[in-house]
């Protein structure tokens, strides 16, 4: 509550909330309320030292076991009492947005993406933390480092990488008489059509959802020489390239994808991967670690895992790319224990820790810091290996400038995705959609 | 205590309470929010660089933002559409329920369920009513045609098309909201003294002359009440939006409170937020003021 | 009632009543009906596209299985139909939040009708300067949306001191919350309620000796009873179903609302707990559902009795 910005109308809001106080004390006595609202400030007791630490519920639900362990483990080793909420990804950014503005709330709250961009002057510096852990660990990746690194200053400590690339159906594809996976989109669209006319089409959504539709839509992007802004900032989306892109996703999806993945969230391709609706769809391991944990059986009655394929994005005419999203810890300043959660966070990110925490997720993540692509907990779980082999080839967004605020408002307004959607649902022609899209961009990113 | 005599005095006692709350927990966040859309404020953007845009961000909406007017052309269909299906089978249902004798007490809290359970729950249950792959409907959609005979696909995309969307997001509303316009009508029919109905059944007036010369002006006044209090929360609904689709595909099912949401909570662009939600203010207070001049006609 | 009953035909009570009915009956009770079964489904059939999703297999074997053989087994029943209800139950906070519902739920609805009854009436009856005023002001509260409003909320809630702390993570956060969108409502329900009262009435008791404040108490109160119950009870529903305030303000499993309670801790990432979920949304809805089913007969009733008398 020390931080001189907040100072300067902290006072006419505080005296108007003790104003408040004051009046609740004495309409609690008339309503017979006694002791409900205090009228003056508590006393403040030497209070036992507790550090509140906000998370997403985690698509690997082991992973969730093993942190609520690590945070008792900690807990009991520095006298702390650590207390973990986990809520759904989709909920962490008003929760985030009502403790940055009101400040009070979490004193560590994990962040998706760049989201945490956003708030970067709420935020604790904590360059100490991760300049240790690039030199230890061989650095970050690109991107993670991208998204938690603004200014020159970490405002978050990259954690997890949450990759992503194609899961396929090996049965469905070979059914259809598809030899291998597509290596470029071009061939996804021919091949795809032999699916979808097997019933079995490919299964993307360009819904408003954090995780899945943008994972998929950026990189379709990319692949296609487009990019949100350039190297300077300036916004760049109305490209040849772009239209390019918007034209044939149009093609693709009315050729080979399942038209419900306009009203799909994170969790719907999932669903229909696992109850063989789909052939293909580009997601995090969580649809292997579902079939593999639950066993779940296939149409034979064979363990479904058995059918799962790995494979790159296919190429666009300007190569292959990759998105992963990346989940970082920050400290907000509000915070009255920055130094509890400094160690918390060092204490997490230790090998002994961290290794267990990957592994207690069954791969599910890979780690920011570069030193795990050679852990061997790929070896441990070798159907994943090709997440791990694709992990480098991602970009941040906002990719060829800069991954700052306003990258992160495209994400959270789920523009580039509203560009696909346009497409899918036929409300707009691609040079429409294009059109569009650069308004909105625009809007954002200024010029 | 002779003082408390006093319209005066005992008036202002009597309102402190609900003065109290509106005071420190409307008035205030309120005129913040005011004050917010008028300046560049974003989550955590410190005071010292918070400026006074003026009216910026509303012109802004206006003129550039590509999905500001999706939203509010979806908020007034989504509200026109509900509220006048609400009504119709609202009072339908309450005649029904006016006649009803046997099983009375079952019947009325059946149908009062939909009223009852908490908004996102039943909206969950509907998320998996309208799964394009899970989905009841569309279970029952597919077995209906091949009994048929016919040739099905597989059933409509309930929340993946833009206009099916709006339809299926509209729906829960509907089905939410038409107990309580019934059991308010119903109230107000038990109201109407059935020596009116005796009458005009002695002038010979058919049923439908019954229920438009008597009834509808027998429940007029509830109408009046129930019609404004539900454009008011279905005009800035947020839950069904938010559970099924957030404003998706391609924001055709956007209303201000989910669009504000959205520019506000998730793109901490609070200003433009407080902007979109206070674009309801005018919009809603047509509806009030309507139903200031309603009363006063009334007493008058 | 008296209106054309007599002298209908049955086909004609048919077409006019019986079937509108079913159809009302029907289309309220469907999305309870599947709620209900995926409740008693494993998760397995849930996820399964080609069984019938009408029909709970493993259960209703189950349950056929026993009633033929004439042996009641219990495990066996919990097994196969309220595998999900047990979870529920046993594995999670629900009870908890269920009572923290009903606490705040209740507790705001007092403080809102407390609100409401003396603005209502010093709205209805005393003629004051500024009456008006406030009554417009009252009607414009009900307009400030909540998604506009959380924010200097939590702001402001955040500043109570209470207890060791403030007032955030507390039922009590929610029960400052609520009376900013109940108490309009039932003031402004209740201001229309009151004017319905003959002041003679009143006028009549003050004429025995009675003070304004007896005569509110004994008589306009007792009259305004039914209408009291319906601010009531739709004050209650809205704090029960609450979503965004319980959200943002409360973060503390233990100390969770139904509706956030069950969202938050049944969606696990990208699984659904549907049977879960759905047996929560039905027990839920329970202790609101007895509430009007005790109520609603003397809400309707009432309120025809008061207007008459």
């Amino acid at each position: 509550m020390a931080d001189k910005a907040s100072n300067k109308r902290g006072i006419t809001r505080r005296d108007f909330v003790k104003m408040a106080g004051i009046t609740a004390g004495m309409a609690a006595v008339g309503t017979g309320m006694e002791g409900i609202l205090v009228s003056h400030q508590a006393p403040v007791y030497a209070q036992e030292r507790s550090l509140h630490f906000l998370l997403w519920k985690n698509f690997s639900p082991p992973a969730d076991v093993e942190i609520l362990r690590q945070g008792e483990e900690w807990g009991k080793l520095s006298k702390v009492k650590v207390k973990i909420e986990q809520i759904n990804a989709n909920d962490i950014p008003a929760r985030a947005a009502a403790a940055i503005e009101s400040r009070q709330g979490p004193d560590i709250i994990q962040f998706f993406h760049n989201w945490q961009n956003q708030y970067a002057d709420s935020l604790v510096d904590v360059s100490d933390i991760c300049t240790a852990l690039e030199s230890k660990y061989g650095g970050y990746i690109d991107y993670a480092k991208a998204h938690a690194m603004l200014n020159g200053r970490f405002n978050a400590v990259p954690h997890t990488v949450v990759p992503n690339i194609f899961v396929v159906r090996a049965s469905y594809m070979k059914a259809a008489g598809t030899a291998s996976w597509p290596k470029t989109w071009e061939e996804l669209r021919r091949e795809g059509k032999k699916w979808k006319a097997k019933g079995h089409p490919i299964g993307q959504t360009v819904g408003h959802t954090f995780g899945d539709a943008v994972d998929f839509t950026y990189p379709y992007f990319w692949s296609f020489g487009a990019a949100e802004r350039d190297e300077k900032g300036g916004v760049v989306i109305a490209s040849k390239q772009a239209l390019e892109a918007l034209k044939f996703f149009k093609a693709l999806w009315d050729d080979a994808m399942d038209p419900a993945g306009t009203g799909w969230d994170d969790s719907s391709n999932n669903r229909a991967f696992l109850s063989g609706a789909i052939t293909a769809t580009n997601n995090a391991p969580s649809i292997y670690l579902t079939a593999s944990n639950q066993v779940i059986l296939d149409e034979k009655g064979a363990p479904l895992v058995n059918d799962i394929l790995h494979v790159p994005n296919p190429a666009g005419p300007a190569g292959v790319f990759h998105y992963h999203y990346s989940q970082q810890l920050s400290i907000p300043k509000y915070s009255k224990n920055v130094e509890p959660a400094k160690e918390f966070i060092r204490w997490l990110m230790d090998e002994e820790q961290f290794r267990k925490y990957l592994r207690r997720a069954q791969a599910y993540h890979g780690a920011a810091l570069k030193a795990y692509l050679k852990d061997a907990m790929w070896d441990m779980f070798p159907a994943l290996k090709p997440y791990r082999d694709h992990l480098l080839e991602g970009r941040h967004v906002g990719w060829k400038g800069s991954a700052d605020a306003s990258a992160a408002r495209v994400v959270q307004n789920y523009f580039l995705i509203d560009m696909l959607a346009n497409l899918a649902t036929g409300k707009m022609t691609p040079e429409e959609s294009l059109k569009w899209g650069e308004a909105q961009l625009k809007s954002i990113y200024g010029g | 205590m002779a003082v408390l005599e006093r319209p005066n005095v005992l008036g202002y006692l009597l309102l402190t309470p609900a003065a109290f709350i509106i005071f420190f927990f409307v008035a205030y966040p309120f005129v913040w929010g005011v004050w917010m859309s008028l300046t560049n404020k974003q989550i955590g953007m410190p005071w010292s660089q918070v400026q006074f845009t003026g009216l910026k961000n509303y012109a802004d909406l206006v003129t550039k933002d590509g999905i500001f007017w999706t939203t509010v052309w979806n908020s007034f269909i989504y509200t026109g559409i509900a509220t006048v299906i609400k009504w119709v089978l609202g009072i339908w249902l309450a005649l029904l329920l006016n006649r009803m004798i046997r099983f009375q007490r079952f019947v009325r809290a059946a149908v009062l369920l939909p009223w009852i359970i908490p908004t996102v729950l039943s909206t969950i249950a509907f998320l998996w009513i309208f799964d394009p792959d899970f989905s009841v409907l569309n279970w029952t959609f597919r077995h209906f045609c091949s009994w048929m005979g016919w040739e099905c696909a597989r059933g409509p995309l309930w929340l993946g098309d833009p206009i099916l969307a709006l339809a299926s997001v509209t729906f829960v509303n509907i089905w939410r909201g038409t107990p309580f316009y019934a059991i308010s009508f119903l109230a107000g029919l038990q109201t109407i003294s059935p020596e009116l109905y005796e009458a005009a059944a002695i002038d010979g007036a058919s049923s439908w002359q019954r229920f438009w010369h008597v009834t509808l002006p027998g429940i007029k006044p509830i109408t009046v009440v129930v019609l404004v209090f539900s454009i008011i929360v279905t005009f800035s609904d947020f839950q069904i939006v938010y559970v099924l689709t957030r404003g998706g595909p391609a924001n055709s099912t956007h209303l201000f409170a989910t669009y504000a949401y959205q520019v506000a909570m998730v793109g901490s662009r609070l200003g433009l937020g407080a902007a979109v939600s206070l674009f309801m203010f005018p919009v809603l207070a047509v509806v009030i003021v309507f139903q200031l001049v309603y009363l006063r006609r009334e007493q008058a | 009632m008296a209106r054309g009953v007599i002298g209908e035909t049955f086909a004609k009570r048919l077409v006019v009543f019986h079937l509108p009915l079913l159809f009302f009956i029907l289309f309220a009770l469907f999305p309870f009906y599947v709620m209900f079964v995926t409740s008693i489904k494993s998760t397995h059939e849930t996820y399964n596209r080609q069984v019938n999703p009408y029909v709970p297999v493993a259960c209703a074997a189950t349950v056929v299985e026993q009633v033929h053989s004439f042996r009641f087994n219990g495990a066996a029943v919990v097994e196969n139909c309220f595998y999900h209800w047990r979870t529920l139950l046993r594995d999670t906070l629900f009870i908890r939040w269920l009572k923290n519902t009903l606490f705040v739920a209740v507790v705001s609805t007092f403080i809102s009708l407390f609100a409401g009854i003396t603005a209502a009436y010093a709205l209805a009856r005393l003629n004051f300067r500024g009456a008006d005023t406030f009554g417009v002001l009252i009607f414009i509260t009900y307009l400030v949306p909540p998604t506009l409003l959380f924010i200097p909320l939590s702001d402001v809630i955040g500043d109570l001191p209470f207890l060791h702390g403030n007032l955030l993570n507390s039922p009590w956060a929610l029960i400052v919350a609520y009376p900013t969108f109940q108490v309009p409502f039932c003031t402004w329900l209740l201001t229309g309620y009151f004017r319905t009262i003959p002041k003679e009435l009143e006028e009549a008791a003050m004429i025995d000796g009675a003070t304004r404040i007896q005569a509110m108490y004994q008589v306009i109160l007792p009259l305004a009873l039914p209408g009291v119950l319906s601010a009531g009870m739709f004050a209650f529903t809205l704090a029960a179903n609450e979503f965004l305030y319980a959200l943002i303000f409360i973060y503390d499993a233990p100390n969770k609302t139904v509706p956030v309670g069950v969202v938050s801790e049944l969606i696990k990432g990208d699984v659904f707990y549907w049977g879960e979920l759905m047996a929560g949304a039905l027990l839920g809805s329970v202790p609101v559902a007895l509430i009007y089913s005790f109520f609603v007969e003397h809400y309707v009733a009432g309120m025809t009795g008061a207007v008459k008398g």
